[in-house]
Parts: C-alpha cells; structure tokens; sequence
C-alpha cells in the first residue's frame, strides 16, 4: 500500500506519476468511447430500422469481439507499430457490440403508440425521431455506454505493453522492476477507477430513466 | 512470399516448442473453466434460495466483472509468485462471477407457481431441482459458463506475463524483438481457440435448452451474453 500513500508518486510533474497515469487512462477511454460511438450510432439506427441488417453487422461485431485483446492488438503491430492507433483500433471494434445491440433495444423499445401520437401532434419523421424516440430511448442507450466504457477501462490495461502509456505501465514497470507494491498500486487504482465510472454512469443513466428501470443488455 | 515462409519456419523451428505451449495454454484455460463452473454453480444453489445472501453475491460478482481481467493476475504475483498455480488461481477467481450471478439468476428467474405446482403433484424437494429447476435454469447457467469460458480463454494469454507459458509467451517475444512470425502465430492461436470456446459452448447452450423452451426469439447472437445488472 505504500506506494499509493507517498505524495510523490501524485506528482503532476511526473509524467509517470498516478494522477498524470489517472488522465492518460481516461483520455484513452474517452477517445475509444467517442470514436465508437461515432460509428455505432449510425449503424445501430439503420439496423433498428431494417432487420435484415442487423444480423450481419451484429454477427460482424461479435466475431470481432470474440478475438482476444492482447491477440488483436499484436496482429495490428506489424501494419501500425506500437502506436495508439494498435491499441485504439480494437477497442473501437469491442465497444461496438455493445453500443449498437442497446442503441438497436433501445430504439424498438419505444411504444409505438407515443411515436403515432408525435406525428399526430403534427411532427415530422426528423422531429418525431430527436422529440420523441432518442429521449425515451436514451437511457438504455447510455447503459450500453456505461458497459462499454468500463469494459474499455479494463483493455486499455494492456496498452503499456503496445507502447502507450496509461495506468497499466504500474503493473507491468511493477512487474519488470518485481516492485510489488507498484504493482499493487497499479490494480487498485484501475479498479477502483472502473467502479467509479460505473457508479457514476449508472448514476446518469438512473437520472435519464426518471425512474423507469432499464437494464444493459451486453 | 517471405512472411509465409517465416511463419512456417517459426512452426518447424525446435526451440518455438509450440505442441508444448499448446498443451500449458489448454490446460491454463480448462483447469479454471472446471473448477469455476463447479464452485460457481455450487454456490449459487447455496445462495439462491437466500435473498439476502443473493443480494450480497450478486453485487459482489457484478463488482467483480468490473475489475479488469489483468488486475486479476496482477494481484496475485506479490503473494503467490510467478508460474502456473497462481495464473490458473487468477484465472479462476476471473470466472467465478459470470457463472455464479447466472446460478442466481437463472434459478431466481423461475416461476414459484411452478414449482409450487411440482410440490403439490408430490415431487420431493430434489426431484423438484432435478426434474423442474435444472432444465429451467440450465439455459441461463450455460450462458455464464460460455462468458466466463471465453474471458477466461481471453485473458489466459497475459498469464504469460507471470510466468505461466502458453501462447503469450510468443506474443511477448514477438513484442520485444518487433518479429512478426511468433506475433502471427501467437494471435492467430489464440484468436481461433477464442472462437473455438465462443460457437462451440453456444452450440452447448443450446442442447441444454429443453425443447418446450426453444424459441425463435430466443436464439442469442455471437458474443451476446445474458447481463444480470447488479443493484
């Protein structure tokens, strides 16, 4: 434990200090997560609306996340090197079939009687879409959010080993150096780091429902 | 064509040992996937009937499914060492959860009207579990079994990290040297025992599905598991 508790190792002038590790972390969780939902929203409104689609891409999806991280991440080494691109680019993939089945759930699980009476009220197909099926729809999306976010955490573990340095480089410099309590440091503060964002985002995702309870389908 | 080449080279070079590291990697994934279906559905029937003890297993393990699957193996090198013990421990711990939070469930999930009716065509309280809870639940717990399978079997490489072998040690060596033939080697091993675990365990699930179950709806795609949401 001695390590978390010396002030030096929160250093901000350390590049390698756990608060400058903390940032590098997240930063690349966040870049994933907005990358993949780029690509996933689209894909999961297109595959909402027309079911032949859905098979394919979500099939597509599956195998792809079926390949394990640290397998995906080598194969990448000799088109990319050990550059964030090798370690984002899965990343992006895994989070997709999350993303897109509760987008996808999300979506048809809007009562059809609601969205008749928004065109009822004279709205239009666009309107009907951003007034009335995204915010009853949200809340399920942000729990596919909530699950990929934390599933992403947990990968970028691995990033030290690619070259990119995020809270995983605890563990492994821990590892090289047999610096036990680096290691142990390196554990505790990344899942600790998980939990919190999964309390937070479940915090934001009970806020949306309004009390409604839904469930992440992963 | 170099590169195929280098791969086959890689295959027949002596010192790769690849029917070696087959055999640790086989064994750093089936020794905990046994071991974790047998603590994981043996407590999960202990706790089920328990709503307190349910609620406290099912929060716990969703807490777990949390914590990065490295932080598992990361943990236990200050205190059990390096090699294969530990590794197969970290691994194990790893799949506990997924099958544990479905026990629960799956057995939670039935109708007491159902069993209730069992009782009052005069089954005893084991031929209730066996001939009305099991298959109930069966389909469920298969689903936790084939999560923590393939996590396990995703996260088994990284034990290579601790000593344990298997198929990380070629990717390790692949990274350090920048050499493409055992990066090849190693992913592509992996990626299809990955696969192998994944189709071949849903294919289980569904022969475990009782018949008067099966429904069209029903069918669950590639990398779909069933997510009980804790809390």
């Amino acid at each position: 434990m001695d390590y978390i508790l010396q002030s030096e190792h929160w250093a901000l002038s350390d590049p390698t200090s756990i608060t400058n590790l903390i940032v590098d972390h997240l930063s690349l969780t966040v870049i994933t997560m907005i990358i993949g939902f780029v690509i996933a929203f689209p894909l999961g409104l297109i595959a909402a609306r027309f079911v032949r689609v859905y098979l394919p891409i979500i099939t597509l999806a599956g195998v792809l996340y079926t390949i394990p991280s640290l397998a995906f991440m080598a194969i990448l080494i000799p088109f990319t090197g050990l550059t964030r691109t090798t370690v984002v680019l899965p990343m992006v993939l895994y989070a997709q079939v999350v993303l897109i089945r509760n987008i996808v759930a999300a979506i048809q699980s809007v009562d059809p009687l609601l969205i008749e009476a928004g065109r009822a009220m004279g709205m239009n197909g666009w309107q009907v879409q951003r007034e009335v099926t995204l915010p009853l729809a949200l809340p399920v999306i942000v729990a596919g959010i909530r699950v990929a976010t934390v599933t992403t955490i947990g990968i970028a573990t691995i990033a030290p080993l690619f070259g990119v340095q995020d809270l995983g480089y605890l563990i492994f410099q821990g590892f090289n150096t047999s610096y036990n309590d680096q290691v142990v440091a390196g554990v505790i503060v990344v899942s600790v780091l998980a939990i919190v964002v999964d309390f937070l985002l479940l915090g934001v995702q009970r806020l949306l429902s309004r009390g409604r309870r839904v469930g992440a389908i992963a | 064509m170099g590169f195929l080449q280098n791969v086959a080279d890689f295959f027949h070079d002596p010192n790769t040992r690849f029917a070696e590291h087959t055999i640790v990697y086989l064994k750093l994934c089936a020794i905990p996937i046994v071991i974790s279906i047998i603590v994981g559905v043996l407590l999960g029937v202990l706790v089920a009937r328990r709503p307190f003890a349910a609620f406290i297993a099912t929060n716990l393990s969703g807490l777990a499914r949390a914590i990065p699957t490295l932080a598992f193996l990361a943990i236990v090198l200050p205190y059990l060492g390096i090699g294969f013990t530990p590794a197969a421990l970290a691994l194990t711990a790893l799949g506990i959860p997924p099958i544990l939070l479905n026990t629960i469930a799956g057995l939670r999930g039935i109708d007491p009207m159902i069993t209730e009716s069992a009782r009052g065509t005069g089954m005893t309280a084991w031929q209730v579990l066996v001939r009305i809870q099991a298959p109930l639940a069966l389909p469920v717990i298969a689903a936790g079994v084939r999560t923590s399978a393939v996590q396990i079997v995703a996260t088994a490489p990284l034990a290579a990290l601790i000593g344990a072998g298997g198929y990380g040690d070629y990717i390790l060596e692949g990274i350090n040297l920048l050499e493409t033939a055992p990066l090849v080697v190693g992913s592509v091993a992996i990626a299809i025992l990955a696969m192998v675990a994944e189709f071949g365990l849903a294919a289980v699930e569904r022969a475990v599905t009782s018949e008067g179950l099966r429904s069209p709806g029903a069918q669950r795609a590639v990398g779909e598991s069933i997510a009980v949401e804790a809390g």
